[in-house]
């Protein structure tokens, strides 16, 4: 019976800790290729969840189409963000601040968009990954089946983007470029292209992660701020801003650590507990815990 | 005759924001204003923090809960006085400033906005969760107003008191940012390294700076609890934050009028708004975004700056120095 | 003639690179040393560590008797040493004058409260540096450019800026990292000046610097750096003559 309860706890640790990795990667993309922190980065996975169920359940388009169709919109969204936001403070002379106050109010922008469009009461999402009661069981576990799926995208996202950052060129235009941009243009980069695909990946992998969490938080307007945005903070702090593989690690753990305080200490407190990991963690290795790309002196 | 031009443009202001109880009866437009008045405070304090000492919080509204909770309950609970439970509101916030400001001596710019977001957020699931103290998000009741020999303040008697608040405080900034105490600030805004290297304890500044603003952030908790009556965890959240660093950077971060433009405008902008486009109940804050948005965009130095610099321009007068005084700057010129 | 400053053993790693191994160096009272060597022998790291910037990995600086290496560097330059940086670190949104005024701060004594009460104190006091920190800037020839914004002056007179800025310090020990790097000829002859009255003035510097001519010029004993050791000291002359300096830099430019 502990023993079930704490394999329960590593699963749903393990699984929700993985689209917190997701939303990290969005963190990490942007920081890597314009030493920014897009703070609306999470407003994507709102916009994701909602575009979906508008094509899926309002539009009837079939599953995949619904999924690409979103997917493709909000990496759209990523490019205009870049031309609409990032390029237009830098021509007029705005710095780090102005746009970390611009992306805050970005998310309010969103946040008051969707619920303009779509009203605050949060929407079923629909059961593309298995009904919300069907669970899967395993001995004494009963995994729910959207876990499995969870699992199947993010490891699948995950190989797809080590194949595109360790094996192809675009993995070496961002390095490149995240190293010394100056450089990375003398040696032919093209810098203005590898930040506009850093944008629209960085919308794209939060889009997806906002799919991924919708059945879990349904759609919402929890999906666009507050907690869910600063864990893949977290997260990508853990990964020092700029590993990738860290990123996920991080968000691992904050899902189990979020887990288990619920387990063992009280579920009001989950999120108290995991800021104070991030505080501990910018304090204490302001490099991140989980980086072996910058190596600390 | 530039002269005269400056001293009438100046003096119509300060007639009007002196006569205003008087110009409009409306108890609403009041209750706005305080609002403002308050948010002034806690703005002017970021303004400090921010654009002199360059340390970014996105956890300002953390210190606010904390002055507001302070003297409620002070006042409540230990049934003392208001002004020591303003006092201690004071007191209870800058000790924690002192604390936040920690982090700040390895972090820089995101990683410190995070702590900060992180520390604001702390402070809210607190207030939601120890609902003993706080009542939760059932909030607290029957906070005592205000008294004038026995009957509560009115709304006219908030907007003075805070008037003269706004005005103390404002001379204390003044005086700060035209001091040595000042420049230290700017210097280690510019170049932490260069600062330490002229003999400035960059920690003791950053520290001063956190304790100064989360102590004025404190003070405006305790006046809108006073106020209010009544506490509830609802306006401490983290868009609360954001939208105190939107109010200093639309204000401007370089000079002490961007706490009281950032705070006016927007403070009135969303009850416009609200109060004009009627039936648009969920669109008020979308444009409001949508505003601040373009401002930053456009005017990333702030309005006060450029209604300063068009001012400045009216009268011909040349914008010498950062932390010394105007006078001296023309003996240069 | 008593050594203000002296290092023993001073070694600082970043991770697998030794910038400086060992080295033991003393700085005369009153006098010029220079410390030469090719790029990226560790001369900016050492300067670095005395003016405590970085921590040293071992070893001791010895200040007067005193012992700084684990000091933070704003109590280091208030002890006495003052700096300026190989890549200028003015404070840019602070006028010219102002900047000569941040090192004044460690001779203010009015208090917070004295400043929130606005007391006569405060504005003596304020008068006072002010007119100290003209007269810094009147020694390198700045006083013309008081109000402008440093990003407004030619390099020379930037260079000539930070110099004033450490000098208001009242420093017992300068040190200047690289002071005539990237000087055009005028600029050069100015900065030659500004040396001179500060040797005249007597005042003890650690001198770094490229340009030859000028080391001849302004030390009174040269240290060699390379590969983060001392491989040579002595009087220029000296120095000049010794073949592993000369093949240090050789070596360097064969390459
Ligand atoms: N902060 C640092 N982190 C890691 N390595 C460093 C750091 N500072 C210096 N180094 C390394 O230490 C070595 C010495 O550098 P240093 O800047 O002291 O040389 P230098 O003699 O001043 O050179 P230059 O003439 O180019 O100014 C170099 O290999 C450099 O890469
Ligand atoms: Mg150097």
């Amino acid at each position: 019976m502990v023993l079930s309860d704490l394999l329960q706890n590593i699963i749903g640790g393990v699984t929700v800790g993985a689209t917190y990795g997701l939303i990290g990667l969005g963190v990490v993309f942007l920081w890597q290729s314009i030493e920014r922190i897009n703070f609306a980065n999470i407003s994507s996975a709102m916009l994701a969840a909602y575009l979906f169920y508008t094509f899926y359940t309002q539009l009837h388009l079939g599953f995949l189409v619904a999924f690409v169709v979103s997917i493709a919109i909000i990496a759209a969204y990523g490019l205009a963000l870049r031309h609409l936001v990032l390029e237009p403070i830098n021509r007029h002379g705005g710095d780090k601040l102005e746009f970390v106050v611009a992306t805050l109010m970005l998310c309010t922008f969103w946040l008051s968009v969707v619920k303009v469009l779509y009203g605050g009461i949060a929407k079923p999402f629909p059961p593309v990954f298995g009904e919300a009661t069907s669970f899967v069981q395993i001995g004494s576990i009963s995994i729910p089946s959207v876990y499995f799926w969870i699992f199947f995208v993010v490891l699948v996202l995950v190989l797809v983007l080590y194949v595109l950052l360790q094996r192809t060129m675009i993995g070496k235009m961002f390095r490149a470029t995240a190293q010394n941009k100056e450089m990375a243009s003398l040696v032919g980069i093209n810098v203005g292209m590898t930040t506009s695909l850093a944008f629209m990946l960085s919308t794209s992998i939060v889009g997806i992660a906002g799919i991924l969490l919708a059945p879990i938080y349904f759609v919402s307007l929890d999906l666009g701020g507050g907690p869910i945005g600063v864990k893949g903070f977290a997260a990508a702090v853990m990964g020092g801003l700029i590993d990738p593989l860290g990123t996920i690690l991080g968000g691992l753990s904050i899902g189990l650590i979020e887990n288990f305080s619920t387990l063992f200490i009280s579920s009001a407190y989950k999120d108290v507990i995991s800021f104070v990991v991030l505080v501990v963690v910018l304090v204490w290795k302001p490099r991140g815990i989980f980086n072996w790309t910058t190596k600390g002196d | 005759m530039r002269r005269n031009l400056k001293r009438i443009v100046y003096g119509a202001f300060f007639a009007l924001v002196l006569l205003l109880p008087l110009l409009s009866r409306n108890e609403y437009v009041l209750f706005v204003m305080n609002k403002a008045l308050l948010n002034i405070i806690v703005v002017s304090g970021l303004v400090f923090l921010t654009g002199f000492a360059g340390q970014i919080s996105l956890g300002q509204v953390g210190f606010v809960a904390i002055g507001a909770y302070t003297s409620a309950l002070v006042t409540t609970r230990l049934g003392m006085p208001i002004p020591i439970g303003i006092v201690a509101a004071i007191a209870l916030s800058a000790i924690v400033g002192l604390l936040v400001a920690i982090p700040s001596f390895k972090l820089k710019a995101f990683f410190l906005s995070l702590v900060t977001i992180a520390f604001g957020q702390i402070i809210y699931l607190l207030i939601v969760n120890l609902t003993a103290v706080t009542g939760g998000s059932q909030g607290l009741f029957n906070i005592p107003p205000m008294k004038l020999g026995g009957t509560p303040f009115t709304n006219t008697l908030y907007y003075y008191l805070f008037l003269v608040l706004i005005a103390l405080v404002g001379v204390l900034m003044y005086r700060l940012k035209y001091s040595y105490i000042g420049r230290q600030m700017f210097a280690v805004n510019d170049d932490d390294v260069a600062a330490e290297a002229c003999a400035i304890n960059s920690k003791k500044t950053k520290v001063f700076a956190f304790a100064l603003s989360a102590g004025l952030a404190g003070l405006s908790g305790a006046l809108t609890a006073h106020m209010v009556g009544f506490l509830t965890p609802d306006p401490f959240t983290f868009f609360d934050s954001a939208n105190f660093v939107a109010m200093a950077v639309v204000g401007g971060l370089r000079q002490l009028s961007g706490g009281i433009v950032g705070g006016l405008v927007l403070t009135w902008l969303p009850e416009l708004l609200r109060l004009n486009i009627s039936g648009f109940e969920n669109y008020y804050l979308l444009v409001n975004s949508v505003i601040v948005m373009l401002v930053i965009v456009f005017l990333p130095s702030g309005l006060g700056a450029s209604l300063f610099k068009g001012l400045s321009r009216l009268w011909r007068e040349k914008q010498g120095a950062v932390t010394l005084r105007n006078s001296r700057s023309k003996e240069g010129e | 003639m008593a050594n203000i400053l002296e290092t023993k053993a001073l070694t600082k790693r970043f991770g697998g690179i030794v910038a400086n191994r060992g080295i033991n160096l003393a700085i005369e009272q009153g006098k010029t040393t220079g410390l030469i060597g090719p790029n990226g022998s560790g001369k900016s790291t050492f300067i670095n560590q005395i003016s405590g910037m970085f921590p040293p990995t071992s070893g001791s600086i010895l200040f007067e008797g005193e012992e700084i290496s684990r000091k933070p560097a704003c109590e280091i330059a208030s002890m006495g040493i003052a700096r300026t940086f190989q890549r200028i670190q003015l404070f840019g949104h602070l006028n010219v004058v102002e900047n000569v005024l941040v090192s004044r701060c460690k001779f203010m004594r009015a208090s917070a409260l004295d400043i929130a009460l606005g007391t006569a104190r405060v504005r003596h006091e304020e008068k006072a540096q002010f007119d100290k920190a003209m007269e810094f800037l009147g020694i390198v020839g700045l006083d013309g450019d008081a109000w402008k914004l440093p990003s407004n002056l030619p390099y020379g007179k930037r260079r000539a800026l930070e110099i004033a800025r450490a000098l208001a310090l009242e420093p017992l020990l300068l040190l200047l990292d690289e002071p005539a790097a990237g000087m055009t000829k005028e600029e050069f002859v100015e900065i030659l000046r500004i040396m001179e009255i500060l040797k005249e003035r007597k005042i003890t510097m650690l001198l770094v610097e490229h340009t030859m001519e000028f080391i001849r010029k302004a030390v009174d004993r040269v240290y060699v750096l390379n590969f983060g050791e001392v491989i040579a000291q002595g009087s220029f002359e000296e120095i000049e003559r010794n073949k592993a300096v000369i093949s240090a830099y050789l070596g360097d430019e064969n390459e």
